[in-house]
């Protein structure tokens, strides 16, 4: 038993791939434990409160919303609205007998809400104390409202089209990442059953290599082409039962689609299905496809120098960690302000970020030609030097039997 | 015939293989001998362009050896190379396939070898059902499929019983009558050494000697006397060159088949009674030419 035990720990833990995922993992955690160093360094106005900049409010309001509204801080306001809402800045103003939020983009619903209901109490307390009995009545009733003018509102997305464009761009990005270990898992069979020997004397490593992303890249498509097929036709059902109303009112009731009481047609309508959207479905669709294949390429060639099964178990999972912390980032950096003119933005031109960042921009925004251009081309520049590269390692590396690991190899390669 | 003249092969940490030459006519058979890690792999692995060789050439009938001639080349690996959750014919078959035969030559020379080597019934079976002996019949039949002129057999032995053995022994014969080369490694001297015409032996990735087996027996001749003992024995007699122990025999091999009665008198009066000329053996001669 002891030996049992000691020998299947040996195995697990004393290989290069489990003590690379232990250094990951231990930075993972310092980062976590010192995750506000590391933001403050990273980006010192995180986790500022955004100031909003009270206009023609009174006092004992500005001091009731810094007193309940905890996201935001309320200052009063001495500058241009005009101005300030160009440079970013929020201002709440009371014009014309309401309430307006101006921003530069879209605020969230919530945080409106929130504010309108601090507003509203405010409102509610001050007519209890200062009203006669009919007029409190007239009064009381009274609804507040805080209306959220947007300066740049082509850049500001709706709810519902955010929501949708991002379950969308998700479900794919994970679907083809279980498809690309699927290719790097089979690398790892054919190595270590050694069948891979008997397969390169009949053909060159290099043929090997293409045709395993051959496969990665077909299978997504073939899945791609079925998944769609499955939509359209339950779709067509729903349409034909009751346009989808069912289903779009359970959704709207998990807040997946935030609007109630509407069809298939309506949300269609929202989503604007026209040839623009067509074209940009497809250029998403193409950087999804060039980031997957940067991603298969790197994995697909790490796990060509495993020897075992555990070895290639410990290096995926760091790769996988990787990557779903690339998909929380973009969660993070997934709103007009980031991707306008933030971290969003400069990473929508980095490879493997681009290709979820990019689709985002792109569906929500008009963004410039050459910007996109640009983020291919630095992409598939990428992808080039890796396919180079690569096939050079990988011919290394799918014979190799040495535990010596990639690094060793990498450093020997001319 | 198959050339391989001044190959090197290093994998920059002092192993692999340095100044390998050797040379196989068409049907022969050649053993490449040699205890554990001193290269044979290796070579096989060079022959097959599995591994780039740092310098030297390899030709075949006087073609550089190159991805277009290994079509020529059968392999069977040392461990066993299959995928386990394929059914034996579907294994057979894809590997075929990559040799580009077409469906009816795989299926013709299929028939033919599966009956050859008593598979038959294990057609529809998974690799992973099979006995190691059959798996390693598998091995065979996917090195043979494509009639390859070379083949090479990497501890072929592994796994079989007597039977397969012995089947695997009429299967070089045949190899042999057809004029195929066959490139046979094994650490079981005893067991190939009757069907090598020639042998090359390696230590730490180099050619320590090689030619003709009848050749080199014949150079030893019989020299060797073999003594029952339970007892060591210190023999230091004029003639004898060395002496080893094998379980309960003593082997003392001379310097000439002269010194013989002497040696066999002056041992019988220190109370042994047994003793028997040898022929030299394969391991003989690697001793010999090894100590």
């Amino acid at each position: 038993m002891k030996v049992l035990v000691t020998f299947s720990l040996y195995r697990r833990f004393k290989n290069k791939a489990t003590i690379c995922f232990n250094v990951i993992l231990f930075f993972a955690i310092f980062g976590l434990f010192f995750s506000d160093y590391v933001v403050a360094f990273v980006n010192p106005s995180f986790g500022e409160k955004e100031v909003v900049y009270v206009s023609n409010i009174e006092e004992s309001l500005q001091t009731h919303l810094q007193e309940n509204v905890s996201n935001y801080e309320f200052e009063v306001n001495i500058k241009d609205i005009k101005e300030q809402v160009e440079a970013g800045e929020l201002v709440l103003e009371w014009k014309e007998n309401q309430y307006t939020l101006h921003s530069k983009y879209a605020i969230p619903t919530m945080d409106i809400l929130n504010i309108q209901a601090i507003i509203s109490l405010h409102e509610k307390q001050k007519v209890m104390m200062n009203s006669n009995q009919i007029e409190l009545l007239n009064e009381y009733n009274k609804e507040v409202i805080v209306n959220n003018e947007v300066l740049k509102k082509e850049e500001s997305m709706s709810e519902v089209k955010a929501n949708l464009i991002f379950m969308f761009i998700s479900s794919v990005y994970f679907m083809m990442l279980s498809f690309i270990s699927g290719v790097a898992s089979e690398v790892v069979n054919e190595k270590t059953t050694k069948t891979l020997e008997l397969i390169l004397t009949s053909i060159s490593a290099k043929t090997h290599f293409y045709s395993k992303l051959l496969v990665g890249w077909l299978v997504i498509v073939i899945q791609g082409i079925l998944s769609i097929s499955y939509i359209a036709l339950f779709f067509l059902i729903r349409y034909f039962h009751d346009q989808g109303v069912g289903v779009l009112e359970f959704l709207s009731t998990l807040n997946i689609v935030p609007i109630e009481g509407v069809t298939f047609n309506e949300v269609l309508a929202l989503l604007n299905l026209d040839f623009m959207f067509i074209c940009k479905a497809v250029l998403i669709v193409f950087f999804l496809l060039v980031g997957i294949l940067v991603m298969q390429l790197v994995l697909v060639i790490v796990s060509s120098f495993t020897v075992t099964i555990e070895e290639a178990a410990n290096i995926q999972a760091p790769f996988y960690l990787m990557l779903l912390g690339i998909y929380y980032l973009v969660i993070a950096l997934n709103n007009p302000q980031d991707l306008t003119e933030g971290l969003g933005y400069l990473l929508s031109f980095v490879p493997i970020f681009n290709m979820l960042l990019m689709p985002c921009r792109i569906m929500v925004q008009d963004v410039v030609f050459y910007e996109i251009l640009i983020s291919l081309g630095i992409s598939l520049y990428l992808a080039n030097i890796v396919i180079k590269r690569g096939i050079k390692i990988y011919e290394k590396g799918v014979l190799d039997y040495s535990s010596k690991g990639m690094l060793d190899i990498l450093m020997k390669l001319k | 015939m198959l050339k391989v003249e001044k190959v090197y092969k290093d994998y920059g940490n002092g192993r692999g293989v340095q100044n390998i030459s050797f040379q196989i006519a068409k049907g022969k058979i050649c053993g490449i001998l040699g205890s554990n890690g001193c290269g044979k792999t290796t070579t096989f692995r060079l022959l097959l362009n599995l591994l780039e060789t740092d310098s030297g050439t390899m030709t075949y009938d006087d073609e550089i050896l190159d991805k277009e001639i290994f079509q020529y080349f059968g392999y069977v690996p040392e461990e066993r190379s299959m995928l386990r959750n394929l059914t034996l014919k579907e294994q057979v078959f894809y590997l075929a396939k990559l040799k580009k035969m077409n469906p009816k030559e795989i299926q013709e020379s299929y028939d033919y070898w599966i009956d050859y080597l008593q598979i038959r019934q294990y057609t529809s079976s998974k690799i992973m059902e099979l006995s190691k002996g059959n798996q390693q019949k598998v091995q065979f039949l996917c090195a043979l499929i494509h009639h390859p002129q070379i083949i090479i057999f990497d501890e072929p032995l592994n796994g079989l019983d007597i039977n397969n053995v012995q089947l695997f022994k009429q299967l070089l014969m045949k190899l042999r009558n057809e004029k195929k080369i066959v490139l046979i490694s094994s650490h079981q001297y005893h067991n190939i050494e009757h069907y090598c015409d020639q042998i090359v032996y390696l230590k730490d990735g180099e050619v320590v000697f090689k030619g003709d087996v009848e050749k080199l027996k014949k150079k030893q001749e019989i020299r060797i006397v073999k003594f029952k003992s339970k007892r060591d024995i210190f023999i230091k007699e004029e003639g004898v060159i060395n002496y080893y122990r094998e379980k309960d025999f003593l082997y003392v091999t001379l310097e000439n088949i002269a010194y013989a009665s002497s040696l066999v008198k002056k041992i019988m009066d220190k109370g042994i009674d047994e003793y028997s000329l040898q022929l030299v053996s394969l391991h003989d001669v690697i001793k010999e030419k090894t100590k």
